[in-house]
């Protein structure tokens, strides 16, 4: 049996870097598999806490993972919608909405 | 699943996590976050939660299918660059892994599925429809791998007809 704070330990390490990610990187893919690299310690975390509870099914984590997946489509489909209008992957380049 | 193996398989995530954040190819990103998605799943496989186990194994699996299909294999075919068509060791060693690696994941589903007296605080129960589920998405995964291979083969074949012809 694994306590409950070593999977919360792990989940903040894993959100840890994905923010960092989301923070220092540049490149527009990169940001986007960080993004998904702190949803998937959010996932981790929620079944933590669903576990440790216990009167939790698998269908919350479910609902958590079909909601990263939703995240990692539309942020893949602006990434692509803007790369085919600016031609770079660079989120500095990304300013439209400014203007 | 003791915190060794746990520490383990969290190490070897972190890892994941660190190359897909930290290495400049964006391509080296998407292996780790792949990496870190698999390893991940074997975590909450060892924490009894096959389904999720297996739904975020379908995930990455669909996602590195569709990222093969949209963009590898088009690009290839653009640069007409030859496919590999024969066949040699390591992918039936791979093949036999896969088979092996996927009768594990049957059996240990259908191995916490037994009933269990009391359920302690900190697990979650597996009923017999999660079971299911996951062996359900398990078959839909391969089918679609399978799918994928002959869609790949045919495409190889027919890109090697017409280069013959060409010449």
């Amino acid at each position: 049996m694994i306590p409950t704070e070593h999977v919360l330990l792990l989940a903040l390490l894993q959100f840890t870097l994905g923010l960092l990610g989301v923070l220092l990187r540049r490149a527009a893919l990169v940001v986007l598999v960080s993004a998904v690299i702190m949803l998937n310690g959010v996932l981790l975390a929620f079944f933590a806490a669903t576990a440790h509870t216990g009167s939790s099914t698998q269908s919350e984590g479910v609902a958590v993972l079909a909601l990263v997946l939703t995240a990692a489509l539309s942020g893949a489909a602006v990434i692509y919608a803007f790369f085919r209008f600016r031609r770079t992957v660079c989120v500095d380049e990304y300013d439209r909405m400014k203007h | 699943m003791g915190p060794i193996i746990f520490w383990l398989l969290g190490g070897i995530s972190l890892a994941a996590a660190f190359l897909a954040v930290a290495h400049r190819r964006p391509q080296r990103s998407t292996q780790g976050l792949v990496a870190l998605m698999m390893t991940n799943a074997v975590i909450l496989f060892l924490l009894h939660a096959p389904l999720l186990a297996v739904e975020l194994l379908v995930v990455t699996i669909g996602a590195v299918l569709v990222v093969w299909m949209v963009l590898v294999r088009p690009g290839r075919q653009k640069l007409g660059a030859p496919g590999r068509t024969r066949y040699n060791v390591t992918k039936f060693i791979a093949f036999f892994v896969a088979l092996w690696l996927f009768g594990v994941i049957v059996l240990a589903i259908f191995t916490t599925v037994q009933p269990t007296a009391e359920i302690p605080a900190g697990r979650v129960a597996t009923g017999g429809f999660g079971a299911v589920i996951s062996v359900f998405l398990l078959g839909v995964a391969a089918a679609t791998a399978s799918v994928v291979v002959m869609v790949q083969r045919r495409d190889a074949g027919r890109a090697d007809d017409g280069r013959g012809e060409s010449d």
